[in-house]
């Protein structure tokens, strides 16, 4: 078991080492929150389990309690005046005792981008939208009443962006978690987003040297939540990630979800981003409610570049 | 051999334009008025000259006296008019009429008398001296006779065969018309061609109808009263008889005049020609002219020698020709000549006695279009052969020609009628032959009469052809030009009354003379011409024949076109000794050159000669030209005496030019012609007697500055298709002395950018909603060493609504974030999707010096680029790939 975990570690940081002097910050969007509820937390929350597991964590669906979990989501998604829109969609499944599946898609809706030649003149526009499909699979690999469980899970990616006509435009990525839960505490151990890369045709680092791939946003996840129950009608849910990107800079997310016997939730929560991370601190606020397996739930982020972002979604779990 | 007309040429318009206008008709102020209605002012009529009506009171007591030629008379009154008006003469103006006097005095004609008196009484005081006598009914005066030839028909204009503005090359009709003849019904001309059209308007009341004695068809050896009309012979006739003055068509010869009832001579169409028959008798139709009154037969045909492939036979053609030149007698005995003899013999005749207007006729035959020094058988010594000319006087490239021609005539493009009421252009030598005819029928019509003879005509119409030179004589000449009133003045020996008055004055070593116009015969036709003479010796004057001025006499002729007998006509005598004493005298000659005794004779003394005038306007006295102008001076050169004036200059410089036209001068002094500085120029006027004058001015050109540069014209920033930005170029260069730079526009772009350039104002357009555009402007002056201007700016075209632009997108390496018009601080922040920002950082920029962001350094993927200027922010998304 030990030397299993090991080999599997020094696997992941060499893979996340590999590419590390290279380019990274390519398609941040795969990293992007479809979840409305971890989005009201900041994007804290990657060990709990949700219908959006496919994007991050599967692992955590095999240790759900549910059987299911879908969802449906719309995002308007705006960093300093970028438009997009996108659709996500998602589910998991628990299969028996120790398996779960996850799978989900988002589509995403963006204006046209004008294009312009090397001298400043108009010529025509350039369409961009992306769309990622995500397939996952889990195994409960271990359950004991006093230590816990501990489950193990994969997601796989197909990531689609069309930048220019000459780019290859099409990615593989995996995510691989390591998850342990033991009553209100959650805690997951991963790797997310680590594949391979796109190409855009020729582009050029800081010395000038061509380069036709990119690397998509890998990232070492450790994450946590813990649920502090108050009575019969009251709880606090705490969350919270760390994150290691590729260029060795750390990013922590942390959210709080109070919950008013389980029908209705409200939720702050903030990304600590370096000034060199992918993505920038920034305060999220959300509300939900459920009602016999049904939810609605909303989030908004209120400062930063992404000011005005806000994600909306339906789900059903039974 | 076969018989031919003589056209030529297919038929097209010629428009002759008549610079000359027609003589003004003379007024008849005296028709219809009562006495004292006459008119006090009198410059139309005749001065010393009137006519009165006697009472039959005072015919008894006069007329006894005046018959004998007294001017004394039983009527006291009648002497006291005498002395009071100086009058000379008193006469009969219906002469004793013989058989018919009774019926004259029954009708009181024997009262009407001409009195002549002092010129000098005007007219009013006459008028009011006579009516005062008793006894005197009426006195009115005496208008001036003419012919009326102000013709209306609307085509005469074209016929420059009666009238050519263009050279001295017409039969010379119009003096003839207004002084002599339009023409006479008795007199007959026979057209032996194709028919004419006997009902053509403009020919009908000139013409004999088909008939046993009149008209009439020799087709198929035949002999028909019927006239089937064809254009050659309507052309013909046209030209002959044409009726004149109708509002219609076109002027013949002796056509008549159709306002007065002047009747004009007649056609007999004699038919030898018709399409679709053959066999005529040419013979019998030219007898049948002198059988039936014609004088003149006019044939405008010959014998044709063209081979049926178009060669000709000129070996054909010259053995008839030969044939022809001999005489009609043994073996070149032939019908056409027994023909021909016949006319000339008893045209006019019957039984030995003149009946007609000529005893005997003449036959007239062109000469024929081959132009060959053969034609027959109008060479025939009894006929009259004619060569043709074309309007400048040449002869007719067809043109028959050879000392057998006797005379020619105009031929080439010749208006007259034609079939169907229509009018035409033909050429040949068909219609030179009918010039003839018409001119012997005018010469007929006036002459004609007892005793006129057929010899006589053709005296006339060969004596009085003018010569033109190399037509006349040489190997392909073609004979004198007939010359109507040549021909009816040839031989008359009668020259025009003494000149009386001619009112000398003195100008230098001029004489002007102002003269009386004179006249001749019982039309009392005017002078044709007056020669001035001058001499120092007297004696030499009073002996001189003024038709051969001796060597010694000074002499000068002015010719008379158009003043009438009395009025008066200027003219002068140049060239004299300065300072001398003259003896002047005038003598008036018509114009067969029959000239009248001089005139009384005058002292005068020429005056000296002066210099010519010089006179030119300069404002100030000074000129100063700029290198860039050109200044032209108008000046003046005249001689006070009318002597020819030649001018010289020298204008001190190369920059001057002399200009002169028509008598006028003007000096040209261009600003860059000569190096800068001050000259003079000096104008020298000659006359002829080499005196001269000068006058000198001086005028400076002024050196040339180059242009100043003042800035350079800006970029310029349009928004959107149509949007306009001018700016006034003097702002940015402007010329020291004032001139106007000549600019040229290049422009790499004219699909986005439109520059125009309107005076100083350039107009830059934009032709498209979004573009960029390098302008180049260069300019320079005149100078010697001109300024190259050179500016460039830029052009950008971006619609109003875009504030910034981010280019190129999608961008690889350096992206450009161009901004507004004007350079100012703009602040520019960079975010990726994720909402990290990437590059946060201030420039200044302006949309031609954008801001330069280096982009190397960022992943690929969208991001957001915001940029802040001006008070505003503006976002747009660029794609890094």
């Amino acid at each position: 078991m030990k030397k299993i975990f090991a080999i599997l570690l020094v696997s992941v940081v060499l893979a996340f080492q590999a590419g590390a002097q290279s380019v990274s910050r390519t398609f941040p969007d795969a990293r992007i929150d479809r979840d409305p509820v971890t989005a009201g937390l900041a994007g804290a929350g990657t060990s709990m389990a949700s219908a959006y597991a496919s994007w991050n964590n599967a692992a955590a669906a095999a240790l759900m309690d549910e059987k299911l979990l879908t969802g449906v989501s719309y995002q308007l998604w705006q960093p300093s005046g970028l438009l997009n829109s996108n659709i996500s969609l998602g589910g998991a499944l628990r299969l028996g005792k120790r398996y779960a599946i996850t799978a989900g898609a988002t589509l995403e809706f963006g204006p046209k981008i004008p294009a312009f030649t090397d001298s400043g003149i108009p010529d025509g526009y350039l369409q961009n939208n992306q769309q990622h499909y995500n397939f996952g699979a889990a195994i409960k690999v271990y359950e004991s009443e006093n230590v816990g469980s501990f489950s193990i899970g994969a997601n796989g990616h197909y990531l689609r962006e069309p930048l220019t006509p000459r780019s290859r435009n099409w990615a593989w990525a995996v995510d691989g978690y390591l998850q342990y839960r033991r009553k209100a505490l959650g805690v997951a151990l991963g790797i997310q987003t680590l594949g391979g890369s796109y190409e855009y045709g020729s582009s050029l680092n800081k010395s000038n040297t061509p380069y036709n791939d990119s690397k998509l946003p890998t990232v070492i996840k450790l994450a946590a939540d813990y649920t502090f129950v108050l009575g019969q009608d009251h709880s606090i849910l705490t969350a919270l990630d760390l994150n290691l990107e590729r260029n060795w800079t750390f990013g922590f997310a942390g959210g709080v979800q109070y919950a008013f016997r389980d029908m209705v939730f409200a939720r702050v929560g903030y990304n600590l981003g370096a000034r060199t991370a992918a993505w920038p601190s920034y305060l999220s606020v959300g509300l939900g409610g459920k009602y016999k397996g049904f939810r609605l739930d909303a989030a908004y982020i209120a400062t930063s570049n992404l000011r005005n972002s806000f994600t909306v979604g339906f789900g059903y779990s039974f | 051999m076969k018989k031919i007309l003589f056209p030529l040429a297919a038929i097209s318009l010629l428009v002759l334009s008549c610079a000359k206008e027609p003589l003004a008709e003379e007024e008849n102020t005296s028709e219809g008025l009562s006495p004292k209605e006459l008119p006090a002012a009198e410059p139309a009529l005749v001065k010393g000259v009137r006519e009165v009506l006697f009472s039959d009171e005072m015919i008894d007591l006069v007329e006894a006296d005046l018959a004998k030629g007294s001017l004394a008379t039983k009527s006291m009154q009648l002497n006291e008019a005498l002395t009071e008006m100086g009058i000379t003469a008193i006469e009969r103006i219906f002469p004793y009429a013989g058989e018919f006097e009774a019926r004259h005095r029954e009708a009181g004609l024997h009262k009407w008398y001409r009195i002549y008196y002092n010129e000098d009484v005007p007219q009013t005081k006459a008028a009011s001296t006579l009516l005062s006598i008793p006894g005197v009914e009426v006195s009115n005066p005496v208008c001036y006779r003419s012919l009326d030839i102000s013709f209306d028909d609307p085509r005469e204009k074209e016929q420059w065969g009666f009238h050519n503005n263009v050279k001295d090359a017409d039969v010379n009709v119009e003096a003839v018309w207004n002084n002599y003849t339009t023409g006479r019904e008795d007199v007959i001309v026979s057209v032996v061609d194709t028919g004419v059209q006997l009902e053509h308007p403009d020919l009908k009341d000139n013409t004999i109808p088909a008939g046993e004695d009149g008209s009439h068809s020799f087709m198929n050896g035949g002999n028909e009263n019927r006239v089937v009309a064809g254009d050659h012979g309507t052309h013909v006739a046209g030209t002959i008889a044409a009726i004149n003055n109708n509002g219609t068509g076109v002027c013949g010869l002796a056509g008549g005049n159709a306002k007065t009832g002047a009747k004009g001579v007649k056609i007999m169409s004699c038919v030898i020609f018709q399409a679709g028959l053959s066999g005529a008798n040419d013979h019998a139709a030219i007898v049948w002219g002198a059988d039936h009154g014609a004088v003149i037969s006019q044939n405008s045909w010959g014998y044709n020698f063209e081979r049926p492939d178009g060669s000709y036979d000129t070996q054909s053609a010259k053995a008839m020709h030969d044939f022809y030149m001999k005489p009609n007698s043994g073996e070149y005995r032939d019908a056409i000549k027994d023909a021909v003899d016949y006319f000339n013999k008893y045209a006019g005749m019957s039984n030995g006695k003149q009946t007609g207007p000529m005893a005997g006729g003449v036959v007239i035959f062109a000469a024929g279009n081959e132009n060959q020094p053969y034609g027959a058988p109008g060479c025939y010594e009894g006929c009259i052969s004619v060569g043709s000319i074309t309007r400048d006087g040449s002869r007719s490239s067809f043109s028959n020609y050879g000392s057998w021609v006797d005379i020619c005539a105009p031929g080439s493009q010749i208006v007259s009628t034609l079939t169907g009421g229509g009018y035409g252009t033909m050429s040949g030598t068909s219609m030179a032959c009918p010039h003839v005819s018409g001119v012997a029928a005018l010469v007929v019509s006036y002459c004609g009469g007892k005793g006129f003879t057929a010899e006589a005509l053709r005296e006339k119409l060969i004596g009085g052809a003018r010569s033109i030179s190399g037509l006349s004589t040489g190997q392909r000449g073609i004979g004198p030009l007939v010359d109507a009133l040549g021909a009816i003045e040839f031989g008359s020996g009668e020259a025009p009354s003494p000149v009386e008055s001619y009112s000398p004055e003195i100008v230098s070593n001029n004489v002007d003379f102002s003269i009386t116009v004179t006249g001749k015969g019982e039309d009392n036709a005017p002078a044709y011409g007056f020669r001035l003479l001058a001499s120092k010796d007297k004696a030499a004057l009073q002996a001189a024949d003024p038709s051969k001025p001796a060597s010694g006499i000074s002499y000068e002729d002015i010719l008379n076109t158009d003043i009438p007998v009395g009025g008066k006509i200027n003219g002068t005598l140049s060239g004299l000794d300065f300072e001398n004493t003259y003896y002047i005298a005038v003598s008036a000659f018509d114009y067969g050159r029959n000239f009248s005794p001089i005139s009384s004779i005058e002292e005068v003394t020429t005056g000296i000669n002066h210099a010519p005038d010089i006179a030119y306007d300069i404002p100030g006295g000074r000129i100063e030209i700029p290198s860039f102008k050109t200044v032209s001076l108008p000046f003046t050169a005249i001689d006070p005496d009318r002597h020819a004036v030649k001018v010289s200059v020298s204008g001190g410089s190369a920059a001057v030019s002399m200009v002169e036209k028509n008598n006028s001068y003007s000096l040209n002094i261009k600003g860059n012609g000569a190096p800068a500085g001050t000259y003079t120029c000096k104008i020298t006027a000659t006359d002829s007697y080499n005196l001269a004058s000068s006058s000198s001015f001086t005028y400076t050109l002024l050196p040339n500055s180059d242009p100043v540069v003042k800035g350079s014209i800006p970029d310029i920033l349009l928004s959107g298709s149509g949007d306009v930005f001018s700016f006034n170029i003097e702002d940015y260069i402007y010329d020291p002395d004032g001139e106007t730079i000549k600019y040229s526009i290049v422009n790499n772009n004219p699909s986005a950018v439109h520059v125009k350039q309107n005076g100083n104002i350039f107009y830059v357009t934009a032709m498209s909603d979004a573009g960029a555009a390098i302008v180049r402007i260069s300019g320079h002056d005149s100078g010697n060493n001109p300024l190259q201007l050179k500016d460039e700016f830029n052009v950008l075209v971006r619609e109003e609504s875009v504030k910034i632009v981010c280019y190129p997108n999608p961008v690889l390496s350096d992206l450009f974030i161009a901004t507004g018009g004007n350079e100012e601080e703009a602040s520019i922040k960079i975010v990726s999707s994720s909402g990290a920002t990437v590059i946060s950082t201030s420039a200044v920029c302006s949309a031609f010096n954008p801001a330069k962001i280096d982009m190397r350094g960022c992943g690929s993927g969208k991001y957001s680029v915001t940029v802040k200027y001006g008070g505003g922010t503006y976002t747009q998304t660029i794609i890094k790939r």
